[in-house]
């Protein structure tokens, strides 16, 4: 619709306004996550906009600096965490098809499933620049847990794309819109349906990881090490971290919806024109909303936090079988 | 003499923290300001992910009550009892309640030994909600934690309504009896309370998923050799496979009228102590309905008025007196002189032994992950070590 | 499978009553007798010092009124520390006037610290 990858001057104001939407989105869905998580655990839990008032508190606070930290790389740290998952919204689409990805002609699902370790990466980064125990052993806990799901990760792309090629040979299978526009469910067999399933399974388990969230949140568990990774971060620095967090769920839900769920309700309802996309927007972030509380709200309210030994055991044992299981089943069939 | 003491000790702390440090052991302070281990401290030695040695640090919430009691008459030192652990304050005041019974020889009325009997039951309840809780919270289960502490609430709300106070009941259970009657329309409440708790403990069950019992199954394995010479008592000794119980063994106010069993567990790691506590608790809500259904009338203290404390004496003598407090077996040692205060007040907490040379035991060669599972499951109470 | 209850019951939790309430809107009632703020009944005083005797922390001090009220309250009469009680309840026990009483204001929390020490006053206007 709006036309935002033909002049610079449009691509600095959709980023712009994708990145401050992206945040309040992604601030939103934190409140909600709080809130549901609360009535599951039987209590009333915070108001929805509690995020926004953390964020607005710890705004205003000092940063303070632990006396041997390294100083450029300590504060450099969250910014090229909030930098770079906003970077990779703008690769994503965004509210469905709506709006054309601002960078989607020069990036694709490859590009994107590497960007996504940046931010963690710069957290890792920002955790050894601490210089304090409890953030080396967080950092060294959140690469670990890094390594171990970018198999998963990178065996579902896989598998969607293949599939893709073989049902359309010759396009550019790894495109976000093109795979935005073309939903798998459909044209895959019974055994399809099922490999589809494991598919979504192993994404289910890979999103608390990526995200940091209960069972993964190894890398700052307080009660073993306080915090960890952020234990010295405080004030502006910790702010920046915490919005990264927030555009993070943004932006690994989008991807689940495009490559998962890439519908649009308007053609259903056979409405078109600029309702008809005001729909689809409303529809995109009812669907983001979904994936997050499954994900997120739920997994971390009913199970416990695994050790970190376990972790890649269960990345590169269980999950990555299911999902070869499920790539097999989606691209042998036919 | 102290001299050549000073210098061991020296020498043995510099052995635990070498100033030419390896490369990859590092300390690690495990401390009494840390979001997971409550107000004690452990220096740990780690490489990588284990632990290499262990040393308890104690100390941090010393307030000197065994001082403190010698310059207070027994009424005085029944509301300084509570602190002494407060997670568990009613069974506190029960043991010095009963040193200073002993002492004076005094017959307390029966329908007091009952009201003592369904406190010290009901502050055992709540005490293993607290240890569910905060076993949540260690392992990372944010709604075992919420729960706990939210059911733990409604027995709370029945200490406020007969003792006057949520968490401290200043000396509720007091030398002579009782401080009050229990109000009218308790005993309806405490049953519906007791059905909440029924409610709490069917969702332990529920909650206790594949990620809990891979995280407590097989970590902190004691033997019972172990457990035995390194001096556990109560549940820690229990899920080691030997039956023992105060309550059975020498029996204290009116126990030895009650029906209750023992929970015993081969297993001796982290997951039996829980399997335990939660047995441990459906005992303690049958005791409490015994003790609802057989309360008599009467007295509830005796003598019925507090006596001022320039006209307190207590005889001459010395007793020991054995409690099972929820965390294991906890005594008190009092001398009195004929004066009104008591000459020598000595308070053995369970927590003493499981927190230093236990805690150390386990520790040693474990991974850092599993160090709030062995540490909840001890359930540990820096108070009545540090006292 | 235990996972499988384990969801069962969030879900349950979901979309049944809450067990907190939100304060200051809503409160939990106080029951009788609750151990909170001393209330001192000055007329029917004695000043015979047993609730600075048995206060196990000191924080009884037997004192005088000022002397405008000295004509009428001779006697010394029991100032509270507040900071320094406990809320133990054994002043309450062993009045023989049952003129000190414990009543159920919870509320004292304060940032002037002249507030915390509560003097013996007479009810009423001058």
């Amino acid at each position: 619709m709006v036309v935002t990858s033909g002049t610079a001057l449009g691509a600095v104001i959709g980023t712009i306004g994708l990145a401050f939407f992206a945040l309040f989105c992604g601030l939103l869905y934190k409140g909600f996550d709080r809130k549901i998580a609360a009535h599951m655990q039987s209590r009333i839990g915070p108001p929805i906009i509690q995020p926004f008032l953390d964020v607005s508190k710890f705004m205003i606070k000092d940063s303070v600096q632990p006396e041997r930290a390294l100083t450029w790389l300590y504060n450099a740290a969250p910014i090229i965490s909030l930098a770079s998952v906003i970077t990779v919204l703008l690769y994503l689409p965004f509210g469905g098809l709506t709006f054309t990805p601002i960078l989607s002609g020069y990036g694709d699902l490859i590009l994107v499933v590497y960007l996504l370790i940046l931010p963690a990466l710069a957290m890792v980064a920002g955790g050894f620049a601490s210089s304090s125990p409890f953030a080396t052993v967080g950092a060294q806990r959140k690469m670990v847990t890094m390594m171990s799901y970018e198999f998963p990760l990178a065996v579902v792309a896989i598998a969607i794309a293949w599939k893709l090629n073989q049902l359309y040979p010759g396009e550019s299978v790894f495109g976000l819109a093109f795979i935005y526009s073309h939903p798998l469910w459909g044209h895959v067999g019974p055994a399809g349906i099922i490999g589809m399933l494991l598919l979504l399974f192993s994404i289910f388990v890979v999103t608390p990881g990526q995200l940091a969230t209960v069972p993964f949140d190894i890398d700052e568990a307080s009660p073993e090490i306080a915090e960890g990774l952020t234990a010295e971060y405080s004030g502006r620095n910790f702010a920046l971290f915490y919005l990264a967090d927030a555009a993070k769920m943004v932006a690994v839900g989008t991807l689940t919806v495009a490559l998962f769920f890439p519908y649009d309700l308007s053609p259903f309802i056979g409405i078109s024109g600029p309702v008809g996309s005001f729909i689809d927007f409303v529809f995109f972030l009812l669907k983001l909303f979904l994936v997050t509380t499954l994900t997120v709200t739920l997994t971390r309210v009913a199970v416990a936090r695994l050790k970190i030994s376990q972790v890649p055991t269960i990345y590169w044992g269980a999950t990555t079988a299911i999902a070869l299981v499920g790539l097999i089943l989606v691209v042998v069939p036919n | 003499m102290t001299k050549q003491m000073n210098e061991k000790e020296l020498i043995t702390i510099e052995h635990i923290e070498p100033i030419v440090s390896e490369d990859t052991d590092y300390n690690f302070y495990f401390g009494p300001a840390h979001s997971g281990s409550g107000n004690f401290g452990v220096k740990l030695r780690i490489d990588g992910e284990k632990v290499t040695s262990a040393r308890a640090d104690p100390g941090y919430l010393h307030r000197g009550f065994e001082k403190l009691m010698e310059y207070r008459v027994p009424m005085q030192n029944a509301v300084l009892s509570d602190r002494v652990c407060i997670l568990e304050a009613l069974n506190w005041n029960l043991v010095h309640a009963e040193a200073v019974d002993e002492l004076t020889g005094v017959e307390i009325p029966q329908r007091a030994r009952y009201i003592r009997v369904l406190m010290a039951e009901l502050s055992r309840l709540q005490s293993h909600l607290i240890w569910y809780g905060a076993l949540s919270l260690g392992l990372g289960f944010d709604t075992g934690f919420k729960m706990a502490f939210g059911y733990r609430d409604y027995i709370l709300d029945i200490f406020e309504l007969i003792t006057g106070g949520r968490v401290y009941p200043a000396g509720y259970i007091c030398p002579g009896g009782v401080r009050r009657d229990l109000p009218d329309g308790s005993e309806n409440k405490i049953k519906r309370v007791l059905d909440q708790t029924e409610e709490m403990m069917q969702k332990m069950k529920d909650f206790d998923n594949i990620v809990f019992s891979r995280r407590t199954k097989g970590v902190g394995t004691l033997r019972t050799e172990d457990a035995i010479r390194l001096g556990a008592t109560g549940p820690v000794l229990r899920a080691c496979g030997v039956e023992t119980d105060v309550r059975k063994d020498d029996p204290y106010e009116i126990y030895d009228e009650l029906d209750f069993d023992i929970p015993v567990r081969e297993e001796g790691d982290a997951y039996a102590r829980c399997l335990i506590r939660e047995r441990e608790m459906e005992e303690s809500i049958k005791i409490i309905k015994q003790v609802l259904d057989r309360i008599p009338q009467g007295n509830i203290r005796e003598p019925a008025k507090i006596t001022p404390p320039s006209r307190v004496k207590i005889p001459e003598g010395e007793v020991y007196v054995r409690n099972e407090l929820a965390r294991g077996e906890g005594c008190a040692y009092m001398r009195s002189v004929g004066e009104g205060e008591p000459y020598r007040v000595k308070i053995r907490g369970p927590d003493f032994l499981h927190m230093i040379p236990v805690l150390e035991h386990l520790l040693k060669g474990s991974q850092i992950a599993d160090i709030p599972a062995i540490y909840w499951s001890l359930n540990i109470c820096p108070a009545d070590m540090d006292r | 499978m235990s996972m499988l209850k384990t969801i069962e019951v969030l879900f349950e939790t979901l979309f049944s009553k809450p067990m907190t309430v939100k304060f200051p809107y809503e409160a939990i009632e106080i029951p009788e007798d609750y151990r909170g703020e001393h209330e001192l009944d000055i007329d029917k005083c004695v000043g015979c010092g047993l609730c600075a005797e048995i206060c196990p922390n000191r924080a009884v001090e037997m004192v005088e009124l000022p002397e405008e009220h000295k004509e009428k309250y001779p006697k010394t009469y029991p100032r509270l520390d507040l900071g320094k009680c406990c809320f133990c309840g054994l002043c309450q026990d062993i009045c023989p006037r049952k003129c000190l009483k414990l009543t159920k204001n919870v509320f004292l929390a304060t940032p002037d610290p002249s507030a915390v020490i509560k003097n013996p006053m007479p009810k009423g206007p001058q």
